[in-house]
């Protein structure tokens, strides 16, 4: 199958490269089209934990997007309570099959670390965002201490 | 003939085989002479410029263009016996590109190096000149003025040895494109390239790249992605899978990728989308026809042109004039259910009533009509029938590119489509992932 091929390289180069913020890469090795791991953001509040993340590729990867669900609860504007998040680089209408995993993790790191307001899933918390930031950093370093997984020791 | 001249020319012979491929040297069965090809080195920024032989461009719009390669020089040439201890090889030189004029100086300097060579042998020098030293000697300036034809020089002062081997009331230019073209082309076929889709390191004539970014990729992959891609009405959409890149595949590539079935689909798509963005186009309504209709929205009838149907623009019935439109999609469900649920004898007098055939349509029209009530959603600017798989409520039409909202159907500010869910004041405020219960019914 042509998806496992591709995806068999894009893990061996994500393992070989070492990505500081996706670790503890499971992938079943009959099934390469489920990884799961451990995304570790470095930006306040998200950095006092880490989030598990589950990527589910189709059977028609690359010629179709993978799709992203936080495993981990998690405080943020951007992805909802069902762990679902809408990220550009992987919709339907922008997805381009030459997209490598590590750009999609790149890209949602990115989102992670800088929330969009300006794209809410939960608009509750995006307000919260821009109304009283504070506030927000308080409630989500507390969320991301309460519910987040435990941060891997740096090597 | 001395052994010694013999011995020399078996050698430069011997040499020049193992130094050039067969394009650029083959010598002739006898061993007395041969042919040599040479392409000139051009440099990285080489530009051309054609003219005909009364000094006018052909074309008014682009006159410069840039090339890579220009067809090669070709040196036939053949030992006399006294070769190269007293003579030099008899040649005649020939070439598309360079006139008649500049021929004859470069046979003349061709002539000088023999001289400064003289007693040994000569035709590697003259190659080396020929690919590195030619343009420096012509004093080639960039764009490289390229003429067909020589005027106004006395046939005398010409080299017999010199030949513009083209015909002088050609126009040159496209041969010269083509000939780079295939060069190119040649040059990709026989490099190594790293597929950017399935990552696997292929030979070139196994790949294609677009003609605009020109990334390149396999075509076993191209193939894959450009079906799905088809397969899913996407026809805009046979982009360069680099992502942001927006080079799109040219038709003839989509053809020589996808079998000839997908590529008429993709051909019809293309054409269909295109259509159905306009407003005054409508589709003849028999099914053998379908031909566009171009019709003036005050107007209720259409007329084909192909088949000269005329037909009423609301129902796609026979025009009936200023009489209502008969059997609505309602009335299409009911005599299906009727005919479903009647008995046997029932059935056969509808069927002797209506025709098999008609029944069976409109049971097909019902079926597919429930199908698509039941999954779909109109887009609310062209009306392309959308189903959502998943995802979030923000859609976007296949169709039109339009972004709409799946909850309440209206169409989305293009450059903020998200506002719409985060409006307080918006009805559909904060359900963006809100699913809604009709989907739910059958699935799960």
């Amino acid at each position: 199958m042509a998806a496992s091929r591709r995806l068999y390289k894009e893990l061996e180069e994500i393992k070989k490269s070492g990505m500081r913020c996706f670790r503890n890469i499971f992938v079943d090795d009959a099934n390469l089209l489920t990884w799961q791991g451990l995304l570790v953001p470095d930006s306040p509040p998200y950095d006092k934990g880490a989030f598990k993340i589950e990527i589910n590729f189709p059977a028609e990867y690359p010629f179709k997007p993978p799709k992203i669900t936080f495993k981990t609860k998690i405080y943020h504007p951007n992805i909802d309570e069902k762990g679902q998040v809408c990220l550009p680089i992987i919709s339907a209408e922008n997805w381009k099959p030459a997209t490598k995993t590590d750009q999609v993790i790149q890209s949602l790191i990115t989102l992670v670390n800088e929330p969009e307001p300006e794209h809410p899933l939960r608009a509750d918390l995006a307000e919260e965002f821009s109304k009283d930031h504070k506030k927000f950093i308080r409630n989500a370093e507390e969320h991301t201490r309460k519910f987040g997984e435990k941060r891997p020791v740096c090597e | 003939m001395s052994s010694e001249d013999l011995e020399a020319q078996k050698d430069e012979l011997l040499a020049l085989a193992s130094i050039y491929d067969d394009e650029e040297f083959r010598s002739d069965e006898g061993a007395h002479g041969g042919e040599i090809r040479v392409l000139v080195d051009l440099p990285e920024d080489f530009r051309i410029i054609v003219r005909d032989k009364n000094n006018e461009t052909v074309e008014n719009g682009q006159l410069e263009y840039k090339v890579s390669f220009l067809p090669p020089l070709i040196l036939n040439f053949e030992f006399p016996d006294d070769y190269p201890s007293a003579s030099p090889p008899r040649y005649s030189l020939s070439c598309k590109w360079l006139t008649r004029l500049q021929l004859t100086a470069v046979c003349k300097h061709l002539d000088e190096l023999w001289n400064e060579n003289n007693g040994s042998v000569v035709l590697f020098t003259w190659m080396q000149f020929l690919k590195e030293d030619l343009l420096k000697f012509l004093n080639c300036e960039l764009p490289f003025e390229i003429i067909n034809g020589t005027k106004g020089v006395k046939k005398e002062t010409l080299d017999n040895r010199a030949i513009q081997e083209v015909d002088p009331r050609i126009y040159l230019l496209p041969i010269l494109l083509d000939f780079d073209q295939a060069q190119q082309q040649k040059l990709f076929d026989s490099k190594t390239y790293i597929c950017g889709v399935c990552f696997t390191e292929k030979i070139g004539s196994a790949c294609l790249y677009f003609k605009e970014c020109k990334h390149v990729y396999c075509k076993a992959c191209l193939t894959d992605y450009f079906r799905i891609q088809i397969t899913d009405g996407n026809v805009h959409f046979l982009n360069c899978p680099e992502p942001e890149c927006t080079s799109s595949a040219t038709p003839a590539q989509v053809k020589e990728l996808v079998e000839e079935d997908l590529f008429a689909r993709y051909d019809r798509l293309l054409l269909q989308s295109s259509l159905d963005l306009m407003a005054d186009i409508v589709y003849c309504p028999r099914k053998m026809c379908e031909t566009a209709v171009m019709v003036e929205t005050s107007n209720a009838m259409g007329i084909c042109p192909r088949c000269q149907y005329p037909f009423c623009i609301s129902c796609k019935k026979t025009y009936h004039g200023v009489s209502p439109c008969r059997r609505t999609k309602e009335e299409i469900l009911e005599f299906c259910s009727r005919y479903l649920e009647g008995s046997e004898e029932k059935k056969k007098l509808l069927e002797q009533t209506y025709g098999k055939r008609e029944i069976e349509k409109a049971l097909e029209e019902s079926c597919s009509e429930e199908w698509l009530t039941k999954n779909s959603k109109p887009c609310p600017r062209c009306n392309t029938n959308i189903q959502k798989v998943d995802g979030c409520n923000k859609m976007t039409c296949i169709g039109c590119r339009n972004y709409f909202c799946w909850v309440c159907l209206g169409c989305l500010n293009k450059y903020r489509p998200y506002s719409h869910f985060e409006d307080a004041s918006s009805p559909c405020f904060n359900q963006l992932f809100e699913i809604l219960n009709e989907d739910n019914d059958d699935e799960d």
